[in-house]
């Protein structure tokens, strides 16, 4: 599903040189569900917008569902992240002009797969699978913490993605809420879908089939107590 | 995508309702600039064509007041010796040819003003014969006369000029022109008032025997205006000959004041909103930073992008250009008459394929505007990684 090698990334803050990523190594195989763990700064998320294509490395190679994504065109990274990769930020990352089913539908309609009747009729229904059907026609803003994030992964959702890319999900939650979301997560992944889930709350770490730690640019494994 | 676009420009009202004022006062100043000139234009042709010639012919020296009477119907009393008539009608390429007499009255009973008397043959008029043809009456007769649309008195009623009474018998369709202020009768009836004008008026009016004021020539449709034009010139001395493009370039230059000015305003409004609207484009693509990099995230590409910010800027410009455009049509519309007594130029709507381009010329220059503004600001929106974007700004 995703092989990244010697991925390298380098940026300045002034005249101090900054590198999140320093000869990262990271395999992945379809239908895992691996949580990445860290420092905050410490490249979790960088690594993870390399391998969504969001970012690219200074130096490296990334395959992602068989592609070299440092090889593909604007126009083909973006194709490939609207169809095969669903992204669930820290923040919500939904349009405040628009409702939470416009907010899921406007993946398929940037993909273009569908025709936005049928975008509709799905969003409406990855809303009601995540518990809210009812508030399809809510704008974000009538929508608590919880109901944001849940609508963020049905949006990440919306075009049938195998891979599903999440940063801090979990954060600014409260102990129910972040429980609820997990167990959407933990859904999705007996689903099939590949998830890789950035954090540094490791109390969530019994969702995972694999842990990972970014320690100086690289990443160790973690051993789970079951 | 349209969908994205029209919610954002409506989550945005104070902002986009500026930007959209901005632009409607560019198109309302292009819309009036343009819409003075064609509807000038378009009245002055309009005019020439219901005098039914191709071209008036005027003693040289009074060019100016023949000019004032055709366009302004301001009153006024000249003459030449129609012994150019024949003249005149053996020039070639000139089918017909029609005597006219301007008499300026003194104070009319009709009218706060003095009006235009405007004495015609009917043995060879081309002028109001058809219109008293199509609208099935009688040749005028003694005594009759037919007015202007603007002559307050109705059909039917008496009118007195130098002493001598006259009866209405039609009153001609409003044209925006000169004709409107304008009476006319047979000469046979002018040289009577004028000969009792001795005994009955305050002031005798002078009409000497064998004179003309203008000679209404029709081209054959062999000729070409123009040269025939040339020829009346060359070969009949002391005329000066009219014609509907020569009306239209005296109108033209009497508007050249208020349409520069208009034209000016156009163009400073154009100098000082595009770099604001620039600016403002900008800053909502920095305030969109994360909204972009979210759209990226989802699939959208750096085409997509480039086209959401101009679209906007797009669509806000066609809004204004649509409100400036119907505001300033409707208030030339009711401020017409007004316009037309300041400027002292003859004008009407003009006619609907001027209107339509000149409004589509308006929307487009409106729209390019707009366009032009957000070039930068939409192909540096595109340029943004998705990253950085997503990492900065607000939602």
């Amino acid at each position: 599903m995703i092989e990244a090698r010697g991925l390298v990334k380098t940026y300045y803050d002034g005249e101090r040189e900054i590198r999140p990523l320093n000869g990262t190594d990271f395999v992945c195989s379809a239908g895992e569900f691996v949580l990445i763990v860290g420092r905050s700064g410490s490249g979790k998320t960088t690594l993870l917008n390399v391998i969504g294509g969001l970012t690219r490395p200074t130096t490296g190679s990334v395959q992602v569902v068989g592609k070299d994504i440092l090889a593909l065109s604007d126009a083909e990274c973006a194709a490939l992240r609207s169809r095969n990769i669903g992204f669930v930020f820290q923040f919500p990352g939904l349009l405040s002009t628009l409702s939470a089913r416009e907010n899921v539908a406007l993946s398929g309609e940037i993909a273009g797969t569908t025709g936005k009747h049928a975008s509709n009729e799905r969003a409406s229904n990855l809303l009601a699978r995540v518990g809210l059907g009812e508030k399809a026609d809510s704008p974000p803003s009538h929508l608590s913490g919880g109901e944001l994030k849940r609508t963020a992964i049905a949006r990440a959702l919306m075009n049938h993605p195998s891979l599903l890319l999440a940063d801090e999900p979990t954060a600014d939650l409260d102990v129910d809420t972040e429980r609820e979301v997990m167990e959407l997560f933990r859904e999705i992944n007996r689903e099939g879908t590949t998830i890789i889930m950035v954090t540094h709350n490791m109390d969530i770490a019994s969702y995972a089939s694999r842990v990972v730690r970014m320690e100086k640019g690289k990443l160790v494994p973690v051993e789970l107590v079951k | 995508m349209f969908g994205l676009i029209a919610r954002s420009i409506i989550h945005r009202p104070v902002r986009n309702g500026a930007l959209i004022l901005a632009f409607a006062f560019i198109a309302a100043s292009l819309f009036s600039s343009h819409y003075l000139l064609a509807g000038a234009s378009d009245s002055v042709k309009s005019e020439i064509a219901k005098l039914g010639a191709d071209i008036i012919v005027v003693p040289q020296d009074y060019t100016a007041d023949s000019e004032a009477v055709l366009l302004r119907g301001e009153p006024s009393t000249f003459f030449f010796n129609d012994s150019v008539v024949p003249l005149i009608r053996n020039v070639s390429g000139v089918q017909q040819v029609e005597p006219q007499i301007f008499i300026a009255t003194l104070s009319a009973s009709c009218c706060s003003l003095p009006v235009q008397l405007i004495a015609i043959d009917p043995t060879q008029d081309f002028t109001i014969t058809p219109w008293l043809e199509a609208n099935q009456q009688k040749p005028l007769g003694q005594d009759e006369v037919i007015v202007g649309n603007k002559i307050v008195p109705r059909v039917g009623s008496n009118l007195t000029f130098y002493g001598h009474t006259f009866r209405i018998v039609g009153k001609l369709d409003p044209t925006g022109t000169g004709l409107d202020t304008s009476i006319f009768l047979r000469t046979a009836d002018a040289y009577t008032m004028a000969e009792e004008s001795n005994k009955t008026a305050v002031k005798p009016l002078v009409l000497p025997k064998g004179v003309a004021s203008a000679v209404l020539v029709q081209v054959n449709d062999a000729a070409e205006t123009t040269n025939v034009s040339y020829r009346i010139v060359e070969q009949v001395p002391g005329t000066r000959v009219l014609t509907s493009s020569a009306l239209v370039s005296t109108v033209s230059d009497q508007l050249a004041g208020i349409t520069q000015i208009l034209d000016l305003s156009a163009l400073v409004a154009t100098l000082i909103s595009l770099p604001l609207i620039a600016l403002i484009s900008l800053m909502v693509v920095n305030e969109r930073r994360r909204e972009i990099g979210v759209l990226r995230a989802l699939g959208a590409t750096r085409a997509m992008i480039f086209r959401l910010i101009l679209g906007e800027s797009v669509i806000i410009a066609a809004i204004g250009g649509i409100l400036g455009i119907a505001s300033s049509w409707i208030i030339l519309i009711l401020f017409q008459g007004y316009i037309a007594e300041v400027t002292r130029i003859p004008l009407s709507m003009p006619v609907i394929s001027s209107l339509g381009y000149i409004s589509a010329l308006t929307l487009i220059v409106t729209v390019a505007v707009g366009g032009l503004a957000a070039l930068y600001p939409a192909v540096r929106s595109a340029l943004i990684e998705p990253y950085e974007a997503i990492r900065s700004g607000e939602l």
